[in-house]
């Protein structure tokens, strides 16, 4: 290949890579971790907060007491199918921060309980989403859209630029003396054998974050005006079961719902039942569920009138005869992107490769550092220009902060539970403090001294994670428990916690004895 | 000896100017050229434009349209080809968009 098409190509990935690559990070990272969120909303729900099961044929009997009593249960509430032939029913109330669940005592009487349980879960896969960028949900998705649309670049250039010496370079990893010689040959190998998958991560997340763009120019130059009906009458979620003038409002039995699901699609589980509208016409339910063996668009669902039992659209329903070429085509690019497909295996391999990811990025910055490196001739290590140690220091502050702010606040879901009133804001306060005070510790400390002093800070903050549950299985007086459904979030976190520890020790080894003609060396001075 | 080598850097390096000229000429034709390839698929294939979830299979396409045009752009020799290149083949997609629109749309 031409030498210039390789330096043009080289110059674009190096700059995309280094504008994007720190929200790619805490996006990649965060992702990994949300790809367990039920487990992770387990391990921070605590044992008083569960709510109570009951045989799902007295669901019917359930919810018309607890819609008759709970007026606002009406707007929405869900019915939960776990374990089989069991179900929970719980709803939310407006300007609330707890969720309310409803059962029947011995007698036949109606109980209901508020549920205070953290949203960690939730912060995590919004970071996830937005990178924790401030200026709200919609801000952050259009940020991250466009720093997707770098990302494509990136991935393109680099392949462009691996292409001449893939061979060769594909299966060598180099470890020795030459360092960036190294790094270079894992970013390489990380990134060519994910590349599926980062292909994937970036086309998906400019269309989540520029779809409505999109849609309005579409529905200019192609629609002509009629995209915006097409889109609502069309919508998976949010329909209006038609209405029969003095029908019927009795709802039928959840049974019957399972039933009509199970007779479409026999493979396909429901686990939730959401119910919209109860007892008022034109009501939904929308029944979510999975079935692996299918690319299905959230592991697949269908949403019917509770009324009569019938369809209203099961597009997205894996294995049902409704759905067309193009639903399916859209199921994939949903699945493909949240490894909704599968079961388990699937989301330990987004899991890893997620991890991947984050480190293809980690380096990626590395290399930018280590491409402008000044060597050691004569006697003084050389000042290194203040554009690597600015680098050096961000990019040690975003990563590491990230990572130890994730750990602080998933912790604080099982410390802070109870003893605090508002939860939710002290996840993202704990987060952003740890996050903020990361980066601004970076800098004040330099590179070197702040990437050791950063991977004992989150170490510990990951070793708080397995230690919570470790109290509250010795020590249950504190009010805090161990949840042994969750147990694999103890045993990661730990794992986690030892891999942070193992690199503190090689960090702080290098930055000691390494080569002092590096931002990464003690004697390392900025300015 | 000088003006060889000043030469052989000016050609190694011949693709590597215009940068924001090329760049935008790439975001914006980019773009351009993906809404006409998605109008293209919503108005060739089988099947009206609101066949379920066709919409969003059209909206899928931009995106890799998008980003293979904005990765090309920094093939062109100088930003204006850039610019006339992307430029015609905006022109050549719409028209063909236009006369989908009309021959097949009703």
């Amino acid at each position: 290949m031409r030498s210039d098409v390789i330096r043009v190509y080289k110059t674009v990935h190096t700059w995309t890579g280094i504008v994007a690559g720190l929200a790619l990070f805490i996006a990649f990272y965060a992702g990994a971790v949300t790809m367990f969120k039920d487990t992770l909303d387990e391990w921070v729900t605590p044992p008083s907060a569960h709510a109570e099961v009951f045989p799902l044929v007295r669901a019917p009997a359930v919810m018309e007491q607890t819609l008759a009593a709970h007026p606002a249960a009406r707007r929405q509430f869900t019915l939960r199918i776990e374990p089989a032939g069991a179900a929970s029913l719980s709803w939310r109330e407006p300007g609330k921060p707890q969720r309310f669940t409803a059962t029947l005592d011995a007698g036949g009487k109606l109980e209901t309980h508020a549920r205070d349980a953290s949203n960690a879960a939730s912060f995590i896969d919004i970071l996830h989403m937005t990178a924790g960028i401030p200026g709200g949900f919609d801000v952050g998705m259009g940020v991250m859209a466009v720093v997707s649309l770098l990302y494509g670049l990136a991935l393109v250039s680099g392949v462009i630029v691996l292409l001449p010496s893939l061979i060769k370079d594909l299966f060598a990893l180099r470890v020795g003396k030459n360092l960036k010689r190294m790094w270079l040959d894992a970013h390489n190998v990380v990134g060519i054998l994910s590349l599926p998958f980062h292909v994937v991560m970036a086309l998906s997340v400019v269309a989540f974050g520029l779809s409505d763009t999109i849609f309005s120019v579409q529905d200019r130059v192609i629609y002509g005006g009629t995209l915006s009906a097409t889109v609502q009458a069309q919508n998976p979620y949010y329909a209006k079961a038609p209405e029969v003038p003095g029908g019927s409002t009795t709802l039928v039995p959840p049974l019957q719902i399972v039933a009509s699901v199970k007779q479409h699609a026999p493979e396909f589980e429901p686990t939730e039942l959401i119910y919209r509208a109860a007892g008022a016409p034109g009501a939904t339910v929308f029944v979510g569920g999975d079935d692996p063996r299918y690319l299905a668009r959230s592991g697949g669902f269908a949403l019917l009138d509770p009324v009569t039992g019938r369809f209203l659209n099961a597009q997205f329903l894996p294995g049902a005869a409704d759905g067309n070429a193009w639903s399916a085509a859209t199921s994939a690019f949903f699945a493909l992107h949240f490894g909704s497909y599968g079961g388990e295996p699937i989301q330990w391999g987004y899991f890893f490769l997620g991890l991947a990811g984050a480190f293809l990025f980690y380096s990626g910055n590395l290399l930018w550092i280590e491409s402008r490196r000044k060597l050691e001739r004569g006697a003084d290590a050389p000042r290194q220009r203040p554009a690597t140690y600015f680098m050096a220091a961000l990019t040690i502050g975003v990563t590491l902060g990230c990572v130890a702010g994730i750990s602080a606040t998933l912790a604080a879901g099982k410390v802070l539970n109870g003893r605090v009133a508002d939860l939710s804001a002290w996840h993202a306060r704990i987060y952003y403090v740890v996050f903020l005070a990361s980066i601004a510790w970076a800098f004040v400390r330099g590179a070197a001294r702040g990437s050791v002093e950063l991977l004992a800070l989150t170490t510990g903050a990951t070793l708080l994670v397995p230690l919570a549950s470790a109290v509250g299985w010795f020590f249950p007086s504190t009010g805090l428990w161990f949840e042994p459904a969750a147990a694999g979030v103890d045993v990661c976190a730990l794992i986690g916690a030892g891999c942070f520890a193992w690199m503190l020790r090689a960090t702080a080894k290098r930055a000691a004895t390494g080569r002092q003609d590096s931002v990464w060396g003690y004697s390392a001075r900025a300015r | 000896m000088t003006l060889k080598t000043a030469r052989t850097a000016s050609e190694r390096s011949r693709l590597s100017r215009n940068w924001l000229s090329k760049t935008l000429a790439g975001v914006i034709g980019g773009f351009g050229l993906g809404i006409a390839a998605s109008g293209l698929l919503a108005c060739l294939t089988p099947g009206a434009l609101d066949v379920q979830n066709k919409f969003q299979v059209a909206m899928w396409l931009v995106p890799p349209v998008w980003i293979g045009v904005m990765s090309a752009s920094f093939m062109f020799r100088t930003g204006l080809r850039a610019w006339i290149g992307l430029g015609g083949a905006n022109a050549l997609g719409f028209a063909m968009l236009a006369l989908a629109r009309h021959f097949f749309i009703r």
